[in-house]
């Protein structure tokens, strides 16, 4: 099952996020927040240096588990990040990942006029537009 | 299938052993050491992070386009990573392998110490032994 989502922008300002099927009270929002984006900075530092090949900065991270949750990456050319997490045994969400991205940010976000850059998102139509797309989803609920 | 490094960290996330294999280019010694330390760090803020209650264990497995890493985390704390193949499937039995070699080549090896770097001929013969039945 899916956990919960993040979208931070290139400056890490988390722009969007929103939690379902939730299992945990978070004490500090934010702070969990920033020490997300930190953690996935040095996480990308860190397979760069690690890889015995050339790895591409923005598409060579995909995903990493724990005993309990599964993370899921993606990052854009424009250095925005959609991160799932969800429960260890989801296949790999980087084309839901993709979609989201190309099919819902960028026609519900980018396109709205009045939204502006480095801000949180309240935009109704892309909230509905993205819970409507997770909840189809198969690894959603189960 | 290929291996291209192991390392092997103690509680303290400090580097006690590690070898590449096959044709990787190599890192300076203090790179592999920082490298090791900032795995350390990673793993336990992955546990942080988790999103569901009750304790989590940090990051197992990493995959990336280039490589995948699995990490084996012992009751006491010392930590096994491999660098492999993004689709070598074995890797979890491999760990447990390595961590074998290591109590019967390393903690019963009487001028080992604790903690410390590991230098014992033996342990490096039968783990290329290991790696070299499992490729």
């Amino acid at each position: 099952m899916i956990y919960n989502i993040y979208i931070f922008n290139k400056d890490g300002t988390c722009i969007y996020y929103e939690d379902w099927n939730k299992k945990k009270q978070s004490q500090n929002q934010s702070e969990d927040q920033k020490l997300l984006f930190g953690m996935l900075y040095s996480l990308k530092a860190f397979i760069t240096s690690s890889s015995p090949k050339k790895i591409d900065d923005k598409t060579g991270f995909h995903c990493y588990k724990t005993s309990t949750y599964k993370l899921h990456y993606y990052e854009t050319l424009s250095c925005i990040k959609f991160i799932i997490m969800s429960d260890p045994n989801v296949p790999d969400l980087r084309d839901d990942l993709k979609k989201i991205y190309s099919q819902i940010f960028v026609e519900y976000v980018i396109k709205n006029p009045i939204y502006k850059h480095g801000t949180t998102v309240k935009c109704d139509t892309f909230i509905n537009q993205l819970n409507l797309y997770l909840k189809q989803m198969p690894s959603f609920s189960s | 299938m290929t291996i291209n490094s192991i390392y092997i960290l103690n509680k303290a996330g400090t580097l006690i052993y590690q070898n590449d294999f096959g044709n990787t280019e190599k890192l300076s010694h203090n790179s592999y050491i920082r490298l090791g330390s900032t795995f350390h760090s990673l793993h336990a803020i992955a546990s942080n992070l988790s999103p569901v209650s009750g304790s989590s264990s940090g990051i197992e497995v990493i995959e990336t386009e280039a490589f995948k890493l699995q990490c084996f985390q012992t009751h006491t704390g010392i930590k096994f990573y491999v660098i492999a193949d993004p689709n070598h499937q074995q890797l979890e039995e491999l760990l447990h392998g390595v961590y074998e070699l290591y109590t019967d080549y390393v903690l019963k090896n009487p001028f080992y110490e604790i903690e410390m770097q590991i230098r014992c001929d033996l342990f490096d013969y039968k783990l290329n032994r290991l790696l070299g039945v499992r490729e």
